[in-house]
Parts: structure tokens; sequence; C-alpha cells
């Protein structure tokens, strides 16, 4: 019984109508993915489809496809040598794309000239979480394609519980102000002018909101503790006169304007028009300022003394994503009766306290250091004549294998990549500062499949060709006995089967 | 025999040719086509550069049938009359509306596009939605190209974009234009004044007599300008030598392309007559023409790729021009190998139709000669990858109009089974060249992205559609193995199976247009394509009824015998 199943089964999974039939499945997901792309983008293309469960198994299901139908053509014969060898060849491509997908490594590297470096950061993102003292630090993968809430298992005697609310793949920050007993005093803004108006929060202390670049000009908030401390920042201020790393300064020869508090609660402001100072004086809300760059005015509308900025993060919407749009995971951290809810951009580590427990988070993503590093000597566009159109990108590098005691220079360019110690490094991209390029980056792979997808490649092509144009040879002694019509010595052995089908039809129809 | 067929030939020759089409032209600009620019990364003949602007400006290689060097001079020698004529092409009728433009005409003066007041202000929405890294709809990337056409024009007319002077000390690596040798400009600093100033006055003198029709002072002073352009070269310390002049004046004036074509149809025609008439004359004439016309496509390939220095197959105009050569290349081979004309035929009027295509819809297929981008370069990859993959569309183009031949046999032939059955496997056998090519060609994009890019396969569209192309064929090679798929579905199958083929190669980049192979994008014809593809699923239904209709059972029993 179990063996008329199996070989029931077997039959099924090597039958020729599952294979058209897996074929034609394949062809249209795929097809459905590509227009996917097209109108959602290439990440949720792969997420809906190329990497979804449902198309693993169709792989799947290919595969195994092409296995059963190679072993039920056993013992094979000599006219099976192009089939057996072709299906080999696709088993073959599909283990070693297996391989890469277990084992693969992604990764960037960008290393600045004159500069050394081995750390490669690899696609794939963490929350580190940690709870000093309670002996709690515990890794967790996020992967920011699956949006989905989920709780992170942390050991048995976590004082804490964690959840991943949301993760976002490419965010933008929205900023709330609070007010909050713990916080810093902010000033709400108004500007007005030819562009139209604008508001924005000035939050002392603020990475973000204390030093605003809005346009026409620099805006700056200051805090002076004591009378002195105001008099100097309304009658001197310049960086030459202080060390004081309290007090930011623009860019020279830019428009500017300082917002300053004061003790008591009181307001003042300086302005600068293109580098000089121009007006200074009190500040009081409600009241209309010039600023004297073009038709700008500004005016305080709000002033409070505690405030946080709560920041939160939202998708960027369709067709308004760039680059560097960081990915912004949302974490909800619990003790007893108190929730913290907590948004990490990647890369960014805060420390937060939840019933007297301080928890680092840190989202960040995962380093792998090199078994050699680079030293970027030189970084280099070449361009076609008479044109701002690259023609190269091109890295002069030092590489420096400590294990082989090895120290040579190499220049890595596009079509031109470094291989060494399972590695190739590629001419990715580079950053620029003020129009001059001064970093190279490199695209990072590791690949343990690729031998084996080429030598499935190779395999493949050579029995897509001994199928096709090696059939009479592997069936020479066969032709001599069919003696067929007009052109049939092609493809003699189905030409026969389809031929005993029909004179099985013919006399059916007769009877 | 030879005399005869060769006369055949001779008159096609020269009906093809472009001499008749000429218009009579007070004066000659030939004696300017030794003259140099630098232009779109790369220095090529004048007359070049012209044809190229004319096409931009006007959407036609020839304006009105003037030789476009004879234009562009006429627009330089008189800028402010010239300003007010209408060439300028805009007929994209959504930004006609946009900036409030005459929607019933094609062409519009430069200087009523320069003071149209919407188009200045859609132009700076443009700029600004680019600025901030947005991606641009169709009616925007119109506007950039209309605005493009204009500074084609001014640039021309008033001077500035013809960078014909060899100069690069100040300015790095890029020519200069005359107006940069008047008297004041930096870019000139430091050159042998007498070389600056009478490369000025010879300019002059050849524009100022072109329009004066003063014919032999223009064919001396421009031989003169020649001349001087060559010192100033050497001075600069540039080789001209290197660049392939002589074959791009010689490919310019042969027009390979567009002759070919005209020799397939011709080759195409005679055969069909032959095959009508049974007359041996006609046939092996018909042949003759077709191997010209091969000749000539085979010629101009090579040329392209001495010019342009790698192979040319980088975008959709050099891909047509390729795969309709890989066309006759296999029907030429298969045809000899099984000695049947219906695949001369066939790829006679598959290649026509795909140069007539690439010949005539510049503003579509642009046929410059362009620079390649950074990944693209790479003589071996392009090579073995592009050219593969390409030659697989080139076969399974062959299946494709052999196909139809098929169809129309079972339509409304009267051929015999063992005829119906033989073209059958012409069918097949271009489908088998077509599999093994695209399967190569394929895992040897994968094989070089993995070398450029550091991936084998990353489900990149063109990748996709290739795959699913393949997928489709290999759907009918199973189905025929099985005996599900008999003669007759083979033949539709080798028409439906080549829309994977089209979608991989036209649709990824024009119509879908994602993913990394984005230096092949382009726009427009998309209502022509599915005009045409629906007709032929059309025509595939209307056989198919037919067919089974003659014989109800024909779809089962349709080759017993």
């Amino acid at each position: 019984m179990l063996q008329f199943i199996s070989y029931q089964l077997f039959r099924f999974f090597s039958s020729l109508k599952l294979a058209v039939f897996t074929i034609v499945l394949l062809a249209s997901s795929l097809a459905a993915g590509t227009i996917i792309e097209s109108l959602h983008g290439a990440q949720i293309a792969r997420d809906s489809v190329y990497h979804a469960r449902w198309f693993a198994f169709i792989l799947t299901m290919l595969s195994i496809n092409v296995a059963c139908a190679a072993l039920s053509r056993l013992p094979w014969k000599r006219r099976h040598t192009g089939f057996v060898i072709t299906h080999t060849g696709i088993i073959l491509i599909l283990a070693g794309s297996l391989l890469t997908l277990a084992y693969g490594k992604n990764g960037q590297m960008a290393v600045r000239v004159d500069q050394t470096s081995n750390l490669v950061l690899l696609d794939h993102q963490f929350l580190h979480l940690q709870v000093p003292g309670k002996g709690i630090d515990a890794l967790f993968p996020v992967n920011p394609r699956k949006n989905k809430s989920r709780h992170l298992p942390l050991a048995p005697w976590s004082p804490v519980s964690a959840r991943i609310v949301e993760v976002i793949p490419k965010a933008k920050s929205v900023s709330r102000i609070l007010d909050d007993d713990r916080g810093a005093p902010g000033v709400l803004l108004r500007i007005t002018g030819m562009m139209g108006e604008m508001k924005e929060w000035l939050v002392y202390g603020d990475p973000v909101r204390e030093h605003l670049n809005v346009g026409p000009a620099e805006i700056l908030l200051l805090y002076a503790t004591s009378e002195e401390e105001l008099n100097f920042l309304m009658n001197d201020l310049a960086p030459e006169k202080t060390s004081d790393k309290k007090f930011k300064f623009p860019e020279s020869g830019r428009n500017a304007l300082y917002v300053i508090m004061a003790p008591q609660g009181k307001l003042y402001y300086r302005l600068k028009a293109r580098g000089v100072f121009t007006q200074k004086g009190p500040l009081f809300k409600g009241v209309d300022y010039r600023t004297g760059w073009m038709d700008y005015k500004f005016s305080v509308e709000d002033y409070r003394s505690n405030v946080v900025v709560d920041r939160e993060y939202e998708p960027v919407s369709r067709g308004e994503e760039r680059e560097d749009n960081p990915s912004a995971i949302h974490i909800l951290v619990e003790r007893k009766r108190d929730v913290k809810s907590v948004w990490l951009e990647i890369n960014e580590k805060k420390t937060i306290e939840i019933e007297g427990l301080p928890v680092r988070l840190n989202f960040l993503l995962e380093r792998e250091s090199l078994p050699f590093s680079l030293k970027l000597l030189k970084f280099d566009i070449a361009r076609y004549e008479g044109t701002d159109n690259p023609m190269s990108y091109e890295s002069q590098v030092e590489v420096n294998d400590p294990a082989k005691q090895k120290t040579f220079t190499r220049e890595i360019k596009m079509n031109r990549p470094l291989k060494l110690r399972g590695y190739t490094v590629y001419q990715a991209a580079f950053q620029e500062e003020e129009g001059v390029p001064v970093a190279s980056v490199f695209a990072v792979a590791k690949d343990p499949g690729i031998a084996i997808k080429y030598l499935g490649s190779i395999i493949l092509v050579m029995g897509i060709g001994i199928q096709f144009f090696g059939r009479r040879w592997l069936t020479r002694e066969r032709v001599k006995h069919v003696t067929t019509t007009t052109s049939a010595s092609f493809n003699t052995v189905t030409r026969d089967k389809v031929k005993s089908e029909e004179v099985e039809l013919v006399e059916n129809v007769k009877k | 025999m030879i005399k005869k067929t060769a006369l055949i030939f001779f008159i096609a020759f020269l009906l093809c040719g472009n001499a008749w089409a000429a218009k009579a032209q007070s004066v000659n600009p030939d004696p300017l086509k030794y003259l140099l620019i630098q232009d779109g990364g790369r220095v090529k003949p004048v007359s070049t550069f012209f044809m190229e602007s004319m096409l931009v400006i006007t959407g036609k290689a020839r304006f009105e049938n003037e030789d476009p060097t004879a234009l562009c001079l006429a627009w330089i020698s008189d800028p402010r009359a010239y300003e007010q004529k209408r060439f300028i092409l805009l007929a994209h009728e959504s930004l006609k509306r946009m900036i409030q433009a005459d929607l019933k005409r094609k062409y519009f003066s430069a200087l009523e596009l320069a003071q149209n007041q919407e188009f200045q202000k859609f132009l700076k929405e443009v700029d600004a939605r680019q600025k901030d890294r947005k991606k641009l709809n169709n009616t925007e990337l119109e506007a950039l190209r209309l605005y493009g056409r204009l500074d084609r024009f001014y640039g021309i007319a008033q001077g500035t974009a013809l960078k014909i002077v060899p100069f690069n000390k100040v300015s790095k690596n890029a020519w200069i234009s005359p107006v940069d040798l008047m008297p004041g400009h930096e870019l000139a600093e430091g050159m042998d004044v007498k070389l600056r100033f009478d490369f000025l006055a010879v300019f002059g003198t050849v524009v100022q007599t072109f329009k004066t029709k003063e014919k032999s002072t223009f064919n001396t002073s421009a031989k003169i300008l020649v001349a001087i352009q060559e010192k100033i070269a050497a001075s600069s310390g540039i080789n001209f030598s290197k660049y392939p002049i002589r074959q791009e004046i010689f490919y310019n004036a042969l027009a390979p392309f567009a002759r070919a074509w005209k020799l397939y149809l011709l080759a195409f025609l005679f055969l069909l007559t032959a095959a009508f008439w049974k007359n041996i004359w006609i046939e092996r004439a018909g042949f003759f023409v077709f191997a010209s016309g091969f000749l000539i496509h085979t010629l101009g390939f090579v040329l392209r790729s001495w010019i342009a220095g790698r192979p040319p197959v980088s975008n959709m105009y050099e891909s047509v021009i390729w795969v309709s050569w890989g066309v006759v290349f296999f029907a030429s081979i298969l045809g000899v190998i099984y000695r049947q004309k219906i695949y001369i035929l066939a790829a006679a009027l598959v290649s026509a139709i795909a140069l007539i295509l690439a010949s005539s819809t510049a503003t579509v297929l642009n046929p410059q000669i362009a620079t390649l981008e950074p990944v693209l370069r790479s003589n071996f990859w392009l090579t073995i990858h592009v050219m593969t993959i390409t030659l697989s569309y080139a076969a399974f183009a062959l299946a494709f109009g052999i196909g139809h031949y098929n169809l129309y046999l079972y339509g409304w032939g009267k051929a015999s089974k063992e005829k119906l059955r033989a073209v059958n496997l012409y069918v097949y056998r271009a489908i088998q060249i077509g599999v093994i090519l695209l399967a190569a060609g394929t895992i040897l994009g994968g094989v070089w992205a993995n070398y450029s890019w550091g991936r084998f396969w990353g489900w990149d569209p063109k990748e996709v559609w290739a795959l699913i192309a393949l997928l489709g064929y290999l759907t009918i090679l199973h189905g025929r193995h099985a005996g599900w798929l008999r003669e007759f579905g083979m033949a539709v199958g080798s028409v439906i199976a080549f829309l994977g083929v089209l979608m991989a190669w036209y649709g990824v980049n024009f119509v879908l247009g994602v993913g990394l192979h984005s230096y092949g994008f382009g726009g427009g014809g998309l209502s022509y394509i599915l005009t045409a593809v629906i007709f032929d699923l059309g025509f595939v239904g209307f056989v198919s009824l037919r067919h089974l209709q003659v014989s109800p059972t024909k779809g089962k029993l349709a080759n017993k015998q």
C-alpha cells in the first residue's frame, strides 16, 4: 500500500503535466512581480513575490519536479544524456542559490581618502537591548520588510519586557512638542516672507531643534545663565572670543538670527545679515520684528520653560523617497505598570529609564571585520572628453593582508573588483563634500554558492545543446532502424512516441 | 546569368541610394566634412553633429529634405530669420495643453517657444522637482526635451554649441567654440593669437560665403578652416589621427541600415514574385539582393563598432540593428542547411520591418552613437552577454516570422501534410537556437552582474523577463515533448511566446521603466506596439478558428497520416 502511494506520489512529482503547470505558474508569478515593481517599487515586489514563502514553495516544487523527472528515467539510457545533464544543471543552480541565501553576505564599506578600514556594514539590521547589572544583553535581528508587531523573547529573569511595534524601512521624523517637567525651554518662532509662512519650535539642548537651517538664514537658540553671559551674548559673541562649547555659531557670511533666553524668563534677539551683526534688542511675544533679509519678519508665538521633543517616525510617502531615508523602529518597553515608547533611527542609541531602571537600546547594522584592510590612496572620476558624464570611478587602494603579511596597491573600479580571501570588493559609489569626492564606497560580498551556480550554468547550457543538437549522434543506432518520412531524423524518440499514440487513436476511431 | 542579376541588383542599389533624393543646393557644404567637433563625449565630424542636432530639434535627419549641414549653416548665417521659422518639434499633446500652444501644429518657431510664459513657468517647476530628486512624469520629461531642442537650436545658431576649436588649455579637456575666440574670452587665453583670429576670420568667411552662395570662396575657405583646426589641435597636443573620422564620414554617407531595409524589402518582393511565377531568374535576383542587403548591414555594423570603439548593442536602436542582423544571419545558415527559401523570405520581411522601425522613429529609437555608463564599459561582457542574449531574440524573431507563414498555410494554404510538418520543423529549429542562446545569455548576464555588482541574480525586471521569455519557450518545448502541442500548436506557440521576448526587450525598458538596466530606458511607441500585438493576436485567433472549423477534430488528429 505504502509502496503504491509513494509510487503514485513519485509519478505525480515526475510528471510532465506538473512540469508545465509549474513553469506556467512561475512565469505568471514573475510577470506579476515585475508589474508590482513598476507600480510600487522594488522592495514591495521583493516582499510580496520574490522573497515570499509561496514563491519559495513554487521553486521547491520545481526542483522536486526536475529531480524526480530525471530519476524517473532510471536506468538512464544513452538518449537521456542531454535531458539528465540539463536537469542536473538546474538542480545545481538552485542548490547554489540556496547556499548563497544561507551563507552569503552583502555589505557596504566606506573609506575616506588616506584612511584605512576593514569594517563592513552588512545589510542586516539588529536591535541591541541591554539592562546593565541585570544580566540582560540580547541582540534581535530586525527585518524592516516584515512590519509586524512582535514580542521580543528575553531571558526569564529579565525585569523588563519589550515589543517591537513597528519597523519603517524608509522613514522621516515628525516631532511634537510636549510639556514635561524634565524638559528644557522652547520657543515657537514664526517667520513670514515672500516664500510664505513658517513655524518652527526651537528647543534648548535638542540636537535638531537648537540650530535650524531655514531657507534664507540660520536660527540659533542660546541660553544665558547669568547677566554677564547675557552681556557677552548681546555685545560680543564671536567664535574667536570664547572657547565655550555651549555657544554655537552660524556659517560665516550667512544670515542668522540668535534667540537668547535670559534669566527671569526674558528673551532677547540679535540679527546678522550676510555675516555682519545688524539689530538687537529685547524680544516680546506676539510682536513682528524685521530681519533685514529681504522682506522677512519674525515673531515669537509661544515660549515655554519646560518642553520635550517627542520624535516619531512615519513612512516617507511614495515618490518622495531618497537614498538617505533612514529606517526607524518603534519599541515599547514595559516594567510592571510603566510602559515607555521609544523610537530609534538606524545607528541610534538611547538609554531610557523605566521605574528607575536604565535600559539601553541600540538600533544598528550588523558589522563584520574583513580579514584584510583597505587604505584609500586616491579616488578618481574619469569623464568623457568635454562633458561631465562619468566614464569610470576608480579607487586606488593599498591592501593589507596581515595573515600573509602582504601589502600591495590595487585599483578597484567598475568591472574590476578586488577578490581576496573569499570576499569580493566592488566599486559601488562615492561620497562628496562640497562637490569634491572625499570617500569611496565599496560593496563587499561573500558568496559561497557561486562556484556551484557557475558549474550548474555550464552543465545546463551543455545539456540543452546536447538535447537539441546531439540527438542525432546519441540516437544514431535507433535512427538506422526507423526509416521515417520526410524530415523526421530529428527528435526521433518523441516522434515515435507521438506516432504510436496517433496510431492508437486512429485505431480507436476506426473501431 | 550573372550579368542579368547584376543589372537588376545595380538598378536596385541606385534606387535605394540617397542621391536621387538630394535637393538641388546652391552651395554644396561637402568641403566642410573634415571639420571636427567635440560633442557628447567624443570627437566626430560636424556633419554627424548637425544630423544628430536635426534629429533632436526637428525629429527628422533631413528636415524638409534639406541637407542638415546646409540648414545649420543657414541658421548660423542668419539666426534672426531662422528663429522665426517653424521647425522645432512639439507633438506632445499634454505638454502643448500645459503651455497653451497651438494644438493643431507639430512645429513651432524658437522665438514663440522662448517667449512662451507658460513654458518658462512650467520649466521652473520641473527644474525644482528635478532638484528635489523627484520622479518626473512624461509631460515633464517632454518639457525638458523641448528645452533641449530650443537650447540646441540657439547653441548652433549663435555658435556657442559649436565646440570646433580644439584648444583645451584652459577648459579641462573640453574644446571651445568660435564665440570663445572673440576678444576678452578667457577660455582662449594662451592660444596662439594668429591662429585664434585666423580661425575666427575664416569661420566668418565660410558662413558668409555660404549665405551669399559664393561657391569657390566657400570651398577654399572651408578647406583652410579644416587646416587651421588641425594646426590648433597640434598646438594643444591633440592627435586627430586617433579618431576614426573617415570611417564615420563613410558610415554617414552609406546610411547602411536605411539602405539595407530597402534591399531586404526588394529581395522579399522578388522572392515572393518568384514563388508565384516560378521564375528562376527573379528568384536568383532576389537572393542576390538579399545577400547584398546582408553585406551592407554587416558593413554598417562593423563600421559602427569601429566608430564607437565597442560592440554597438548599448541601446534600443543598436539592439534592433543587431537583432535584425541576427535574423538574417540565422536564416542564411538554416536556409542553406535545409535548402529552404522560406527562411530567407521570412528573414527579409522581419528584418526589413525592424530596420524600417529603427530608421523612421528617431525620436523613440535614437541613432546617435552615445557614450556608455561606467558599468557598461567592458567590451568583453558587452560582447558575450548582450550580443548573446539579443541574438536569441533574433532566432525567436525568425521563428515568429516563419510561424506566421505556417499559420497562413494552416488558414488558407492548400499545403500538404508534409509541407506543413516541414515548415513546422523550421520553426522548431529556430526556437531551439533561441532557447540555447537565451539560456546562455541570461546566465552570462548573471555572471557579469556578479562580476560588476556583486550578485548573480537579483530579481531585476530585465533578468526576470528574460527568464519569463525562456520559460515561455520551455513550456512550448515541454508541451511538444508531451505531445500536447502538435504542429499547429507549435506554430501558434512560436507567435505567442514571442510576446515574452517583446516584453523583455522593449517592455521592460519602455513600459515598466524600472530596474538596474536603466541605461536602455526610453519612452514612446507603446500604442503602436500594442496595436500591432492585438492585431497579431487577432490574426492568430482567426486562423485558429478557421483551422478548427475546417476540421473540428483537427485539434487532436491534425497529424494523422
